[in-house]
């Protein structure tokens, strides 16, 4: 990393962690004002963070992608990018800054941990493919988590009905439930475009469309458990708690999928 | 005016339908519901049984789960079909009828209030109305009941059936793949040139032409001057590694002559048949030798495996062995003089020699060496047996991936129709109003205005209030254009 990229990602992390910690005084005091001071900080954040990464694909002459740090910090600038859009739209739903906020900067730590300095982009990941799959995948995964954060708040504000704290600032049960669904929705679509577009890259790099590698195949398990999700709210009208804690699990299961499976022996051509 | 969400009491309040309409929507609507959820249902389980099945495939291989993969993806198939013709159904009728709005619908909106103005004009207005607000509007009357529907967002219906029909084609043409498609690997020397059908696994191909290849070559980084100020060649931490591998094809068919450039991440495609690139390395030829027995060659970069070994030599213990041989760059005593670039065709290589055995679980390694030069000769006994590898010619060697796979024209329209289904379904929100308007004594208007949406009613709501309210407006003497009247 070179020393203006490190400035950089430090002033990135520390606005993610302060817009965080701004969130949850605003949840704890019940303070509009800390809520507008963690958007500002969160777009602050990502201000530079778009800096940052800028400056890094400069200077390695690729889109970000090429190592887990690129990864990480990809997935943590949409996450805070999507949650921004959200709440522009639905300022009621600040309240799960602390949850998004939080979220994006342990992503930027742990590709921080993992190994942040610049590398080579491998041959076979010079295709226009990958960085179109590596876009979706974690613009879908910005949707899931934001979508995730809003199902956390229904199931907290629905296992206390009457709390007044919770009545007063979180959204309504109608408005959470239907967020968490309409994001899942979006994230779906993305899902579909990064399955779709890594195939493509799959083929051109190893020659095969699909190889079932344990990544690939996950990946289709988690669009088949939101598939799922999709079907009983539209079709069988399912609502509550109990798609609240399947859109949880469903993240569970794609955390599991790009953090966990990648550190498993035997797992193909991905990270 | 009064404006409450209402699921079951939309039919008790149904005014605009005698006691026929009536139990026929309610006998649509409890038939609708139980085959929908059979379906619904069906397809849960579908979805679930391709998730274990694809958990499965990874664990083990592919090969003996072939007919499992296939009877689950008919499994799958046939809710898809369902869901296809239903949605196909429904868009073919226009999906405008009073059971939609009650039963495929799950939390309809309903406003309720009177109107001074005449039918005549009435009509006139919502037709304007409902146009103005860009709903698609249709008429019908059932007995002294004028009714009206408006449709927005039909791209909905239509986005289901793509993306049903999508996914079905997806499904299809993997199958077909894994019944049709030919595959396979060959190592080619710089210079040589090969037929398609000479290739072993190839010979059922339905295309036969030649291929040559003319050159092979690596390009590093720090080769050539940087692109920009800012590229990363500028870096000389990263001189000397590799930023591609390339090779230049020739090839000669029915289609006439063709060449091209194929690196590691673009394949070249001919005839219907994709050459990509597999590998690259310094390899050779090993020979093998059973002392008292015939010689037997094969490629290296290899894993020769003891089966190949015993179908050549017939020792029944060698079918439990394998043996694999790789070249790869020596980092530690690079060719380049003075910290330079090395030479790519002077840089060091080591061989790496594993010897695998068979046993419970899968193959275990033996034994692994590595050398930092090629030996001409490395012996490994087994049992009574002396097995003598010899290697007998090294030279720059391209991993060639011969792909011909029939399906791939269907899989790409699949994944566009699923695609397009997908945005259209996801991104718009299907809506749909109901107007009626029932004559009252006295000569005022009755009007029921109801509405529902295929997505989450709380983003219709503020929609829903925002019509009801300019059509109590438009029909209580605003009047439109042409339309009606004040009062």
């Amino acid at each position: 990393m070179t020393e203006a990229e490190l400035i950089l990602f430090w002033v990135t992390l520390s606005a993610y962690g302060l817009a965080a910690a701004s969130f949850l005084f605003g949840l704890i005091r019940k303070g509009q004002g800390a809520d507008r001071v963690g958007v500002y900080l969160a777009a602050v954040g990502l201000a530079a963070h778009v800096a940052g990464l800028t400056h890094r694909s400069l200077l390695s002459g690729h889109l970000p992608g090429a190592e887990l740090y690129e990864l990480n910090s990809l997935g943590a600038l949409l996450t805070v990018f999507v949650f921004l859009l959200v709440q522009a739209r639905r300022p009621a739903l600040r309240v799960a800054g602390s949850a998004v906020s939080f979220i994006a900067a342990l992503l930027l730590l742990f590709g921080y941990l993992s190994n942040p300095e610049i590398s080579p982009l491998p041959p076979e990941f010079r295709s226009e493919w990958f960085f179109v799959h590596i876009f979706f995948s974690f613009l879908a995964f910005a949707c899931y988590a934001t979508s995730a954060s809003a199902s956390g708040l229904y199931l907290w504000k629905s296992s206390y009905p009457d709390n007044g704290f919770l009545k007063s600032r979180v959204p309504s049960l109608e408005i959470l439930d239907a967020l968490s669904f309409r994001l899942v929705s979006f994230g779906f679509v993305f899902h579909a475009m990064m399955v779709i577009s890594g195939s493509f890259w799959a083929y051109t790099a190893w020659g095969s469309y699909w190889s079932w590698d344990p990544i690939e195949t996950w990946s289709l398990v988690t669009w088949l458990i939101y598939g799922i999700y999709l079907h009983l709210y539209l079709t069988l009208g399912w609502r509550g708690r109990r798609m609240a804690l399947l859109n949880i699990i469903a993240l569970v299961v794609i955390v599991l999928n790009f953090w966990g499976l990648g550190h498993l022996p035997g797992q193909g051509g991905h990270y | 005016m009064d404006i409450c969400p209402v699921k079951a009491a939309i039919i008790k309040d149904y005014d605009g339908c005698d006691q026929v309409a009536k139990t026929q929507v309610r006998r649509r609507r409890r038939h609708s519901s139980i085959w929908k959820r059979a379906v619904v249902f069906m397809q849960m389980a579908a979805l679930l049984l391709v998730g274990a099945a694809a958990i499965l495939v990874t664990e083990g291989s592919y090969g003996p789960l072939r007919p499992l993969w296939l009877v689950l993806t008919g499994l799958l198939a046939l809710p898809l079909v369902v869901g296809v013709s239903s949605a196909a159904k429904r868009l073919l009728r226009g999906g405008v009828g009073a059971h939609d709005l009650v039963s495929l619908h799950r939390t309809p909106l309903v406003a309720s209030f009177f109107s001074p103005m005449e039918l005549s004009d009435a009509e006139k207005a919502v037709v304007y109305f409902l146009r103005r607000r860009g709903y698609r509007p249709s008429h019908g009357v059932r007995g002294e009941v004028v009714r009206f529907f408006g449709t927005k967002g039909r791209q909905v219906p239509l986005g289901n059936l793509l993306l049903h029909l999508g996914l079905l084609l997806l499904l299809l043409a993997g199958s077909y793949s894994s019944l049709a498609r030919v595959e396979g690997v060959i190592h080619v020397p710089a210079g040589e040139s090969f037929d398609l059908h000479q290739v072993k696994g190839l010979d059922a191909l339905p295309r036969d032409f030649a291929i040559s290849v003319d050159r092979l070559w690596v390009e590093y980084y720090g080769q050539e001057p940087p692109a920009s100020r800012f590229a990363m060649e500028r870096n000389a931490r990263f001189n000397g590694m590799v930023r591609d591998y390339k090779a230049l094809v020739r090839l000669t068919g029915d289609a006439g002559p063709a060449e091209g450039v194929i690196t590691a991440s673009k394949p070249l495609t001919y005839q219907g048949v994709t050459i990509g690139y597999g590998g690259y390395g310094m390899a050779g030829v090993v020979k093998v030798k059973l002392p008292g027995r015939p010689e037997y060659y094969d490629w290296f970069p290899v894993r020769i495996h003891g089966s190949a070994l015993y179908g050549w030599y017939n020792p029944q213990e060698l079918k439990h062995l394998a043996f694999s041989f790789r070249l790869v760059p020596d980092l530690a005593s690079p060719a380049g003089e003075g910290g330079g670039l090395p030479d790519p065709s002077k840089v060091n290589q080591r061989l790496i020699y594993t010897t695998y055995e068979y046993r419970e679980g899968g193959w275990a390694i033996v034994e692994e060496r590595s050398v930092p030069t090629i030996p001409a000769e490395i012996s490994y006994g087994h049992g009574p047996y002396i097995l003598r590898f010899t290697f007998v010619d090294i030279n720059r060697v391209a991993g060639l991936r011969i792909t011909w796979d029939p399906s791939v024209p269907l899989a790409l329209f699949g994944a566009g129709l699923l695609l397009a289904g997908l945005a259209l379904s996801m991104f718009f929100n299907y809506r749909k109003v109901l107007i009626e308007l029932v004559a009252c004594e006295g000569g005022t208007l009755r009007v029921n205005f109801r509405g529902s949406c295929d997505k989450p009613i709380p983003y219709f709501e503020s929609e829903f209030m925002k019509l009801a309210q300019r059509l109590r407006v438009r029909l209580s003497g605003g009047g439109p254009r042409g339309g009606a009247q004040g009062v």
